[in-house]
């Protein structure tokens, strides 16, 4: 087992999968601590649950244990990776908590969560800032449906459903919506990953 | 173009176009964000299985969607759920095994989020021209009675000739909308004839396989004919089905292996008649087993609803 060495360069998020694949704890300790706050927010905010949330980061750090070996860098990034299968995790319990939950959460999700304070000592990163900077760009409709598609998991029928706006229309905001936020996006890539 | 991207997408969500490259490279985005509907994601987890561009550029719109975990408000987990989590491994070993949590073995069956956690491997407004006319007055000082009948006969004048204009304006407006009418109606003949034609192609090629599919108790007059040629495109036409309800949707499952893979959703006419085209998955080729149910609007990852149609083999 080699060991982790905190006197060199940072190791990469991918050497850390090939650490974690090989069966290191201190690497998927590493991981953990690169990105428990960024995920834990992420499933926080999906599923406005504490225990639910504990409960699925846990089982997203479980599941990197068992299929690090399955990653893939050339096929993608490794912050990618950890943030698709964790917000994936979270739709999948939300979908799975029953209806009367579902709409209570939803209720509370219709109040404006996004982009309303970015003095909050919370909001600190770089990262979130510039994030928030490119959704605020967006156009109020783009942003709603990119939004509900990615926090609420609803797919685009649905979200034609709910804010009583034709498919099309539905699908034309979203596409519109991506491709002006990777254009926003696309030059700060670094400040990402 | 928005108005023609908008008709595409309808068009699509309707299953109603045999869908290319170019299709489902539009869709990335939208599978990138998990919002496409069960149908439409299984198919393009085809498509991207087979093509490298697409997987590469899926790869870039996961990356764009990954960034919006960034605009959430950060909140730290309990420091106690970090050892819990190395003590759930220790206790694991390096061995990968299965996840005990309370997700555990949970329905993966949702095809967006199998999807978007395969990252890695994706086997998974014109300017009018305002025309404004300054009609300037003109004042006489004086007029006769010679003046007077001369302008009263140019004002009739200029009132006959406007009648005529008003008539010749609304000739022409009548005959413009005809005019419409017509090239509607020959777009909508051409389409049709269009539709025909890939019709008879499609029943009628040498690779085509056709599937016949009955009724059962929930609609025992209902007929559907199923052709699907070597790649995969198919093409269904229905009759005999009854209206779907409002807010569901028949759609149709492709069997392979005893297992439903969710296909495109329709909504019959009024005389109950539809024609569809999806892409049959070539895992479910071979067996040739298909059925029709009713589902929610805009489709399931899979079926709910009552079965409406079998085909012979899978009934």
């Amino acid at each position: 087992m080699r060991a982790l060495n905190p006197e060199q360069a940072p190791i990469s998020d991918a050497e850390l999968l090939r650490r974690i694949a090989d069966g290191e704890e201190e690497a998927l300790a590493s991981l953990y601590d690169r990105y428990k706050s960024i995920l834990f927010s992420l499933i926080l905010r999906i599923l406005h649950s504490q225990p639910e949330a504990e409960d699925i980061l846990q089982d997203v750090f479980i599941q990197v244990w068992n299929k690090a070996a399955d990653f893939d860098e050339a096929r993608g990034r490794p912050f990618t990776w950890l943030v698709t299968l964790a917000r994936s995790r979270a739709i999948d319990r939300l979908r799975q908590l029953g209806s009367r939950e579902r709409t209570a959460v939803e209720a509370s999700r219709d109040a404006p969560d996004i982009l309303v304070d970015a003095e909050d000592d919370a909001i600190k990163s770089e990262q979130g800032a510039a994030v928030r900077k490119a959704l605020a760009e967006l156009p109020e409709e783009q942003r709603r449906t990119l939004l509900l598609a990615y926090f609420e998991g609803l797919t685009q029928t649905e979200i034609a459903s709910k804010l009583n706006t034709p498919l099309g229309t539905v699908k034309t905001r979203m596409r519109s919506g991506m491709m002006k936020l990777r254009e926003l996006l696309g030059p700060q890539a670094k400040t990402f990953f | 173009m928005t108005q023609q991207r908008q008709d595409g997408a309808q068009e699509r969500a309707n299953g109603k176009l045999l869908m290319g490259h170019d299709d489902y490279r539009e869709m990335l985005a939208e599978h990138a964000l998990g919002a496409l509907d069960a149908g439409e994601a299984r198919a393009l987890d085809e498509h991207l299985a087979a093509c490298e561009d697409c997987r590469a550029e899926l790869s870039q719109w996961l990356d764009t969607t990954a960034a919006l975990a960034y605009s959430v408000k950060l909140t730290e987990p309990p420091p106690a759920l970090r050892s819990r989590l190395l003590e759930n491994v220790r206790a694991r070993g390096a061995q990968p095994s299965v996840s005990t949590t309370k997700t555990s073995g949970d329905s993966r069956s949702d095809s967006r989020s199998e999807t978007t956690t395969t990252v890695a491997s994706p086997a998974a407004a014109t300017k009018a021209a305002a025309n404004v006319v300054s009609i300037s007055e003109h004042k006489r000082s004086s007029w006769n009675t010679f003046q007077k009948f001369g302008a009263l006969a140019a004002s009739l004048a200029f009132i006959a000739f406007l009648i005529t204009l008003a008539v010749l304006w609304n000739r022409n407006r009548a005959m413009q909308a005809e005019m419409a009418r017509m090239n509607r109606d020959l777009q909508s003949t051409k389409e049709q004839l269009k539709r025909e034609r890939e019709i008879s192609g499609m029943f009628t090629a040498p690779d085509t396989r056709v599937a016949t599919l009955t009724g059962t108790e929930m609609a025992p007059r209902a007929r559907a004919r199923l052709a699907y040629n070597n790649a995969g495109s198919a093409m269904m036409i229905v009759d005999q089905l009854p209206p779907a309800p409002d807010g569901m949707d028949y759609q149709i499952w492709f069997i392979a292996d005893g297992k439903p893979l969710p296909g495109g959703v329709f909504k019959p006419d009024a005389t109950g008649h539809a024609e569809m085209r999806d892409q049959v998955p070539a895992s479910a080729r071979t067996a040739a087993a298909f059925a029709v149910t009713l589902e929610p609007q805009g489709g399931t990852s899979a079926p709910t609803g009552q079965k409406y149609l079998l085909s012979t083999a899978s009934s």
